[in-house]
Formats: structure tokens, C-alpha cells, sequence
């Protein structure tokens, strides 16, 4: 089985708002996948018609080969969903809500449940009503990673969270990954801290995906270049793939992707002063791409 | 799943189930409060059954979604790998454990309540008829109304306002199907009416439940609009399906299908005449065909014939709950239909009235008709037209406030019409009328005369038939003595005003004069059959039965042309009809072609018998010389 | 230690590859001990466990470490004279990055070689005091 998900021309629109139209993705197996993108374009909406919360309007969905859709169930049995913002039911109690999750999964480890809720300090009479945000997290991993699932989808499950709570968190999800060998979908707009485990990376912007590319190819190929001129700069640079261009006087500083040798040749016969190249972090590339 | 979805849902409506359980105690102490008030205690239970469940039910199933949207846990619920209509029945079912407890809880409360044991009749609430039960009403109504508040639950997280709509939809969807309806109604086919409320009472809830599961299993939810919108399409889709579906079993079973109630059977010029609700037919004896002389629907089968002549009147409705009544006429034959007097037109004299009885004379040139609640003319009842439509002429009887009326005949050469009416039903006395009183009018003088009164049960007067033609005539009626406490037939001399009390030994129940106006059979409540003779002025015949059915006397009694007298044989499934002679000894029996479990209404005409099934209203005829059965209806 | 960055040039997985060789030639890993489990290095180092893999198998391949039974990992037997070779290839890239960060001031080489041999003697003198 080469591709563990496979999405198809998916598109969605709130009414006359158009999220997405003609999504293309392909997940494969044991990666760690991350999807980028500004606030309220789309990755929530996109992880929501993955987990069948929500339809799509048009597309397809393949889990594992199987055709999956809105209404199909038994894929998410593999599936594992951290949310953004963890809601529970109310005056649940840690146990309880364990216990409700283990109905629904066919391959729900009781005993991993036990481990995790050990391991993160949960108390199974707590109402999850008093837990902390930090322990809500906790809880929703236990949840989802006691039924060892396949996928784990993660939709910007950090965001609120102070930095050693974050910290602690990734490390648990590496722990899993490095155990397991669970794909990992991981939606954020902390790009940084993507930086350090992602393999592959989406970027969804406006509705289309931008980006689709192996982590490390991207920066390779995205280059930061400064160019001083002594004399006036020239008005167009002439190569394409400028991704932010600004001008300072006789400095010109460009973000290129993809980058090669050919551009490099083609900035030096300009004659610039000084000719930069810089790699960028994930955060620069990011807001590089989404800054069209 | 549905056991931890049953937990996760009685914990988050226990308040709901408190607030059940608090009203529990509160009907519990007022009804031990008010112990001994009947009245207080009916009200009580009233609200309970009227107010209280059906509000909690409402809110119940208002609740089902509102936890899972206020807290957005609908998308955690959603994102389990499970199919959403089975999240949607698991809450359903769990909420309805919630409802049975409940009920339970307060089925107990009324049965076992020591204030509420004695008494079961307080339950007979005047509001609900003989169909309805406590039983249906403490189970069945929460459940239709919880199943439509959870329904609507999907649309909003507002329970008052998912509850209210809910309890709106269920009254207006009631308002229309008994407003449509109540053309059933008016024609007292209630049974029919009752079924088929019963149905659409049972099919929409569950139209709009089917169609919440379906909305829930293929929309977005994020969308509340569009879930809306959705929901509407789905829900009017499966409530017309439903319509077509009770549509359709209301044809199919006939229950929509015009009764074919036979009313009335007359003999004239070797044809049968009779009324259905389908229309008026008339059975030529020479040809033996039955043919459909007009297709009106007549109401109550009113029909009257005369001479060459048949009067009948037809009731159609327009607009609302009006309808108007139409006194029509027509040849035997069915040619020349005309309509003598109506009652839509607002120029007519009897403008918003309603005919009921009528009678044409004997020569077929006259029909008279009572004509009540005419705006326009309060005080005359009583109307006589010519068969042209000519010569309206009312007739002030001085009574005030008649219950009904019973048209007798024409009598003394056209001269006089011979009526009974009642007075109004005493409050509290439902089951005793007072006495009716015989009436002879003159159609000249407008002269008004009692004949007799105190005439009970069955009501019925009637004159000896060659009455019609001679001057003197004889009326048998059957009156009650108070002295006596018994109802004594009586017949009474037009000419001499003579009352002569035939048989006061025992009551009477039921009369009969054969058709030469000279022997008069009766029925006593002892089983007995009495002939009298008016030639010989006394009874010649007094014979106790056995073996007879003697049920409702005035239908199952009757003469043959021959001077026999016919009566029904007791036996299982009512088959057998008897022929009696002169000597009241059983000389024939006849096999009825059909089974019936009811009585068959039975008429004589000539070397005929005409029998009513009355189970499925065929009408069939013997020929007493050849002994063979038709069906002519 | 190994710490890793994120905003350079260099790849994580090389990074972790130079903290491990910088490890094995300080002396703070030495021959036939066991390396860290997959999983706890990349815990501890919060990276995705394929770059941890990743590097375990191009040290392999290089021949500093070597993984018994598919489980543990070692250092090898004859890491030391490796690494030799291969820190000198490591600091020519450290002092190629010194040497563009310079020019990107508008420093000649002549102006280079002053620096780096001023450094040198600070360091030097310092260094006396630190020790090895």
C-alpha cells in the first residue's frame, strides 16, 4: 500500500465562500506531514472533512484504498483526532470519557490507556470540566493514541499552550511516531515548532495548496537574496519564481523558490556589489509563501 | 455504544428528570390534598395528563441536540468513528428511557394513589369520547410529541424554542387533519375519521424523525441554515408521502369510500325505490336491474315517494363547515329532476335551513317538510310545496323548542298531516326523553290538534294504509302510561277521537298493519306476537315465542301481501327468516344467502322480501314463489 | 550534547550526525558504547524519529557506529581514527562559512588571516585556563 490517504479533487464552500476547490493530497505512510496555513483558511475545515465531522461538496477520499466518504465509519476506527479546541461532554469524567472512546474503537489498548493516563498525571474521577487546558490535551492524546491509531490528525492542538507544555507534548508525539510509526497530519501556524519533525509539507493559502513538497527539498530550494547595486537597480530581475520582492534604495532583497544555479548566474550578470544567499527558517519560508 | 450513550445522556438531562420528578411529588401531595373533591381531583389529573407530560416530553426531546451544540461536541461526536444516524437513534432511544421511567413513574402515582383508587369514572373526561383511553393518551401522546420535539431538536440549541415549535407543529398538524376531515365527520362516519387521525398522528412524527435521521446522516452541521434547509425539504418530502401513503389506505379500505348505508326502502309500481348515501336506485322488478337514478348525495337518505313522484333532498358543502340542502324531485322513472326548494340561495324563504324529514302525499302533487333554523322565519317549522315547486306555505305549529320530528303521512284525503315531535332533552336525563306528541295539522286551516302524547320508543305512529283513501282512518301509536309504567298500544280513530288500548297487559315494544289496513301485529317485551284485527275489533291471534330474535321489533317485524307474517329466526349467524300463517305457526323457513352478525332490516313488498345485509349493506331480494335470492345492491 | 538548530544551511540529520561525531571525538562517547535508542534521542532532542534513523544510518554507512541485532546501536570499534578525517572536512566547512560571513562585511583575505590569527591568540591564552 503505497498511500494511506489519498484526497481527490476536494473542494468545499460555505455558502457563497469558497474555502477550497479541487484539492489534490496524498498522505504515505510513517511520514510526518504538516499542514500550513494563516488562520481560518481552511486547515480546520480540511481536517474536519477528513475526520467526516463536516462534508465536502465535491471530491474524493481514499483511506487505504477504500473509497471513504461523510458518512463512511469504519476508517476512522484508524484514525486518531486531536482538535484545536477540546470539547468535551460536559460533566464527564476522565474514566467516562475513556471509557465512552473504548465503545467506539475496535482497536482500543485498555492497558495503553492505563499507561498514558499514568504517564500524564491524569486522575480517571477528575471531571474533565476542571482540567486545565494543558491537561484537556493530555487527555485527548490519551484518547486517540489508545487506539493506536494509523493517522493521527492533529489540528493546531498547541496553540494557547505555554512552551514547556508545547515541548512536553511534541516529545510524547515523537515518542509515539518512533513507536508506532503512525503518520502524523499535523496542522499549525507555529511553524517553528513543526520545524524540527516535519517531513512533508502542505501549504494551503487562499484556497488552493501552494506548496507540496518534501520538507527538505523546500529549503534547499528557497533562498533569501540580497543584492546591492552601486548604480541604480535594475526594475525587473527577470527570473520567475520571486516569492516577496522589496527594494530599499540600491537594495533589492528577494525570496526565491524554487532556487538554481541558472538564477544564481543570472543575479550575478547583473553586476551587483554584493550578491547574498541565505537559507530561511520554516517560519520565513512560510510567510514568504503566503505573503502573495 | 447505546449503553454508554444512555449514561452520557441521563447525566446531562438529570435536571430535566428532577424537574419530573419534582412535579411527581407536587401531583402527589395535591392529590392527597384533595382527596375528597371529585371535581378538583378530575382538573388535577387533567393537567397531568394534558399540561405536565406533554410539556416535559416536549422539552425532553427539545434537549436531545442542544448539549451537543452548545458545547461543539457535536464535531467530537461526529468525528468517532460511527455512523451518524446511529448516534441519532442512540440518543433517541436513550432520551425514550427517559420518557418511559417517567411515565412509568406517574402511571404508578395514578393507579396506586389511594385518592385516585375509588373512583375510575373520574377518568371519563368529558373531553374525550368513547375512542380515546387514559391509557393512550398517558403513553402515546408524550411519545409523538417527545419524538417530534427531538425531531426539530437538530435545527437549534434553544430548547424553549425547538420545544415550542414542536408543540406549535403538533397542534396545527391536528387543527388540519381534523379540519380536513370533517366532511367525514359531518356525515358521522366516525370511526373512519378516528382511524385515520390516529394514522396521520402516527405518520407525520415519524415522517419528521425519518427525516432528522437523514438530515443528520447528510448535511453539514457547521451550517445551521443549511441543515435547516435541508431538514424542511427532507421532513415536506416524507410528510407527503405520508399524506399519499393515508390517502391511499383510506381508499384502499374503504374507509373514505361513501358508506352504502341503505336508509330507506319503498314499493311502488313494481320497482324498489331506495336510498343510499351513494345516490338514489330504483330495482325494476319485470327487467331485474337495479339502476342508479340520481348521483346526489342525499343526506340521511331522505327520500319520499308519491303517486309517480319521489322527493328527495341532497346536502352538498361549500366552503368551510357549511352545507347547504337542496329538496329535489323527480319522476319514478328518473326523468324530469328538478329541485323544488334550496336552502344556499339567500332570496329563498329558507335560506340557511336544513330539511329533515319529508314526505310527498300519496297522490305525489304535495311534498311536506320540516325545515329548521331558518334565519328568516323562526316560528314555522312545518312546510308544504307543490310537486311544481309552486305554493310554499308554512305552518306555525306553536311549539317551541322541538327536538325533532317524525313526519307520519298525509292523511284524510290529503286533508291533514299527522306528525310526532319532541321537546328539547331535560339536562341530566340523557337516557329519558320526555313523551312525544302525535300532531294532526290541517294543510287548509293551518289548524294545529294533539292527538296524544307521552309516545315513547321507537317513536313511530302510523296510519292503518286504506286510511288513505276513506274518510275515517286509524293511527297506531304506542304510548306510555304513567299509572301503568308500561307503553301500551294504543290505536286511536280519526273520526270518533276514540283511543282503544290493545294488549295493555304487557308493554309493546314494536307494531305492525298488514297491508289492508285490517289486522295490526305487535311485539310485546314478553316476548309475545299479538295480531289484532280492526274488523272485529279485538285480538285474534296471542302467542308467546321462543326461538326468535326480537331485536329491534320495528325493523324485523312485517307482513306479506298474503296475510303472513315474517319474523327472524334465532339462530347462530342470523341466517334464518320465518314465515308465520294466520295461525301464527312457523310454516316456512328461508336461509339468508349471507352471514351476518348484525340484524338484516327486512321488507315485504307484494310476493318479495327485500332484505338489508346490514354488515356490508348489500340489499337482497326473494321471491317468496320461487324461493330464489337476488342481490340488487 | 547535541543541540540542533533550525535556521542555518545545515540539515537536522547532519546536525545530529556532527554532535555525535563531535561526542565520539571528545571522548564523551566511546568505542562500543551503546548509542541512545532511536526513540530517546529524538524525545529528547524533539525531531521527528526518521532523522534520529536517518543519521544512525549514514554513521552506519560511514562506519562510526554500527547496529547489532537491529536494535541497539554501538560506537565503533575503530571510530576514533575515522573521525579524525572526518573532523577536519567539518572544520573546513565551519571556517568556509567564517571566511563568506566575512566577505559579506567587505573583508579581503588579507584582512581574514588577521583576524583568524588574532582569535587564535586570544584563544590560546585563554584556553590555558580552561584546559582540556
Amino acid at each position: 500500500m503505497s498511500e494511506l490517504l489519498k484526497i481527490t479533487d476536494l473542494s468545499k464552500s460555505f455558502g457563497r465562500h469558497i474555502v477550497f476547490s479541487d484539492l489534490n493530497m496524498k498522505l504515505s505512510p510513517g511520514k510526518v506531514y504538516g499542514l500550513l496555513g494563516l488562520n481560518g483558511e481552511g486547515k480546520t475545515t480540511l481536517i474536519r472533512i477528513l475526520l467526516g465531522v463536516i462534508p465536502a461538496d465535491r471530491g474524493k477520499i481514499r483511506y487505504k484504498d477504500s473509497a471513504v466518504s461523510y458518512r463512511s465509519a469504519a476508517y476512522k476506527e484508524e484514525v486518531g483526532y486531536i482538535p484545536e479546541d477540546p470539547f468535551f461532554f460536559g460533566g464527564m469524567t476522565v474514566g467516562e470519557l475513556l471509557d465512552f472512546n473504548a465503545a467506539f474503537y475496535r482497536r482500543w489498548d485498555g492497558g495503553r490507556a492505563e499507561d498514558l493516563l499514568k504517564r500524564f498525571s491524569l486522575d480517571k474521577k477528575a471531571r474533565i470540566k476542571t482540567l486545565s487546558r494543558g491537561m484537556k490535551l493530555r487527555l485527548e492524546m490519551a484518547v486517540a493514541l489508545a487506539a493506536r491509531p494509523s493517522l493521527l490528525v492533529l489540528d493546531d492542538p498547541t496553540s494557547g499552550l505555554d512552551v514547556p507544555t508545547r515541548h512536553d507534548f511534541l516529545q510524547d508525539i515523537i515518542r509515539e511516531l518512533a513507536d508506532a510509526g503512525t503518520t502524523l497530519l499535523f496542522s499549525t501556524h507555529l511553524v517553528h515548532e513543526l520545524e524540527r519533525i516535519v517531513d512533508h509539507l502542505f501549504i494551503l493559502h487562499r484556497g488552493r495548496l501552494i506548496l507540496d513538497e518534501e520538507h527538505e527539498a523546500v529549503k534547499n530550494s528557497v533562498r533569501r537574496v540580497r543584492l546591492n547595486f552601486q548604480k541604480d537597480p535594475p526594475q525587473n530581475l527577470g527570473i520567475d519564481g520571486i516569492l516577496v520582492e522589496s527594494r530599499d534604495g540600491q537594495w533589492i532583497e528577494v525570496i526565491i523558490y524554487p532556487w538554481s544555479d541558472d538564477k544564481k548566474k543570472k543575479l550575478e550578470g547583473f553586476s551587483p556589489a554584493l550578491l547574498d544567499i541565505e537559507p530561511l527558517t520554516l517560519e520565513e519560508i512560510f510567510r514568504s509563501f503566503v505573503a502573495g | 455504544m447505546l449503553k454508554r450513550m444512555i449514561i452520557k445522556e441521563w447525566k446531562e438531562k438529570s435536571g430535566l428528570f428532577l424537574f419530573a420528578l419534582a412535579g411527581l411529588v407536587l401531583f402527589f401531595v395535591a392529590f392527597s390534598v384533595y382527596s375528597k373533591d371529585k371535581d378538583v381531583l378530575e382538573i388535577l389529573a387533567s393537567t397531568l395528563l394534558f399540561i405536565f407530560l406533554p410539556i416535559f416530553s416536549l422539552l425532553l426531546g427539545a434537549s436531545g441536540f442542544s448539549s451537543e451544540f452548545q458545547d461543539g461536541a457535536w464535531a467530537y461526536l461526529f468525528s468517532r468513528p460511527v455512523q451518524k444516524w446511529r448516534v441519532w437513534l442512540a440518543k433517541y432511544v436513550s432520551l425514550f428511557t427517559i420518557l418511559l421511567v417517567v411515565i412509568f413513574l406517574f402511571t404508578l402515582l395514578t393507579k396506586l394513589h389511594p385518592a385516585l383508587k375509588p373512583a375510575p369514572d373520574t377518568f371519563n373526561f368529558p373531553l374525550v369520547d368513547e375512542y380515546m383511553s387514559f391509557g393512550i393518551l398517558a403513553f402515546v401522546l408524550p411519545l409523538l410529541l417527545f419524538t417530534t420535539a427531538f425531531s426539530l431538536s437538530i435545527l437549534s440549541e434553544k430548547v424553549h424554542v425547538v420545544a415550542f415549535l414542536a408543540g406549535l407543529a403538533w397542534i396545527v398538524l391536528q387543527v388540519a387533519v381534523t379540519r380536513a376531515i370533517s366532511p367525514l365527520l359531518a356525515r358521522e362516519m366516525v370511526p373512519s375519521a378516528f382511524s385515520l387521525i390516529s394514522l396521520t398522528s402516527l405518520l407525520v412524527p415519524l415522517s419528521l424523525a425519518l427525516a432528522s435521521l437523514m438530515t443528520v446522516g447528510r448535511t453539514d452541521f457547521s451550517q445551521s441554515k443549511r441543515r435547516a434547509w435541508i431538514y424542511t425539504k427532507f421532513a415536506a418530502l416524507f410528510v407527503l408521502a405520508s399524506i399519499c401513503l393515508i390517502v391511499l389506505f383510506a381508499l384502499g379500505t374503504g374507509r373514505l369510500r361513501r358508506e352504502r348505508y341503505v336508509y330507506n326502502l319503498e314499493v311502488c309500481n313494481n320497482a324498489f325505490y331506495f336510498a343510499t348515501e351513494r345516490g338514489f336506485y330504483k330495482f325494476d322488478l319485470a327487467e331485474e336491474q337495479t339502476e342508479k337514478l340520481a348521483r346526489h348525495p342525499s343526506m340521511w337518505g331522505q327520500m319520499s315517494m308519491g303517486g309517480d313522484k319521489v322527493a328527495f333532498v341532497t346536502y352538498h358543502y361549500s366552503g368551510k363547515w357549511r352545507g347547504f340542502a337542496d329538496l329535489r324531485i323527480m319522476n319514478t322513472n328518473g326523468e324530469e329532476e328538478s329541485s323544488l326548494v334550496g336552502t344556499e340561495n339567500q332570496q329563498s324563504p329558507l335560506y340557511g335551513g336544513f330539511f329533515y324529514p319529508i314526505r310527498v302525499s300519496p297522490k305525489g302533487d304535495r311534498v311536506a317538510f320540516i325545515a329548521r333554523y331558518v334565519p328568516k322565519s323562526t316560528t314555522q317549522e312545518l312546510w308544504v310545496i307543490n310537486s311544481d315547486g309552486s305554493g310554499l306555505k308554512g305552518y306555525d305549529l306553536g311549539i317551541v323548542d322541538a327536538d325533532f320530528y317524525r313526519l307520519i303521512s298525509f292523511g284524510e284525503s290529503e286533508r291533514s298531516l299527522f306528525l310526532l315531535c319532541t321537546g328539547k332533552i331535560k339536562p341530566g336525563s340523557r337516557y329519558q326523553r320526555a313523551g312525544a306528541r302525535l300532531l294532526r295539522v290541517n294543510l287548509d286551516s293551518g289548524q294545529v290538534e294533539t292527538l296524544a302524547d307521552q309516545i315513547r320508543k321507537p317513536y313511530v305512529a302510523s296510519l292503518a294504509p286504506e286510511a288513505t283513501t276513506p274518510e275515517a282512518g286509524l293511527i297506531a301509536y304506542i304510548q306510555y302510561d304513567e299509572g301503568m309504567s308500561r307503553e301500551i298500544l294504543i290505536v286511536l280513530n280519526l273520526e270518533t277521537l276514540g283511543k282503544h288500548q290493545i294488549y295493555p297487559e304487557d308493554s309493546v315494544v314494536g307494531f305492525c298493519w298488514n297491508k289492508s289496513g285490517d289486522k295490526l301485529a305487535f311485539l310485546t317485551a314478553n316476548s309475545k306476537l299479538g295480531v289484532f284485527s280492526t274488523v272485529e275489533d279485538k285480538i285474534v291471534q296471542i302467542k308467546e315465542l321462543t326461538g326468535y330474535d326480537l331485536r329491534w321489533p320495528s325493523q324485523v317485524l312485517d307482513w306479506t301481501s298474503d296475510g303472513r307474517l315474517m319474523l327472524r329466526k334465532l339462530e347462530q349467524a342470523e341466517r334464518l327468516i320465518s314465515l308465520l300463517d294466520a295461525n301464527l305457526i312457523e310454516q316456512k323457513t328461508i336461509r339468508l344467502p349471507f352471514p351476518s352478525h348484525y340484524p338484516p332490516q327486512i321488507w315485504t313488498a307484494g310476493k318479495y322480501v327485500i332484505i338489508e345485509n346490514t354488515e356490508n349493506h348489500q340489499l337482497w331480494v326473494l321471491d317468496l314463489t320461487t324461493e330464489k335470492w337476488i342481490q340488487i345492491y | 550534547m547535541i543541540t540542533i538548530e533550525t535556521s542555518g544551511f545545515v540539515p537536522i540529520y547532519e546536525q545530529i550526525k556532527k554532535g555525535i561525531k563531535s561526542e565520539i571525538s571528545l571522548g564523551v562517547l566511546k568505542a562500543s558504547q551503546a548509542l541512545p535508542s532511536i526513540r530517546d534521542l529524538a524525545a529528547e532532542l524533539v525531531v521527528n524519529p526518521n532523522t534520529v534513523a536517518r543519521a544512525y544510518r549514514e554513521l552506519e554507512h560511514e562506519g562510526f557506529i554500527c547496529t547489532r541485532k537491529g536494535k541497539a546501536s554501538f560506537v565503533s570499534e575503530n571510530s576514533s581514527s575515522l573521525i579524525q578525517k572526518d573532523t577536519v572536512r567539518m572544520m573546513e566547512d565551519v571556517f568556509d562559512r567564517a571566511i563568506s560571513e566575512a566577505r559579506k562585511f567587505g573583508f579581503d583575505s588579507a584582512e581574514i588571516r588577521r583576524v583568524v590569527e588574532s582569535r587564535l591568540k586570544n584563544q590560546e591564552k585563554r584556553g590555558e585556563g580552561e584546559g582540556r
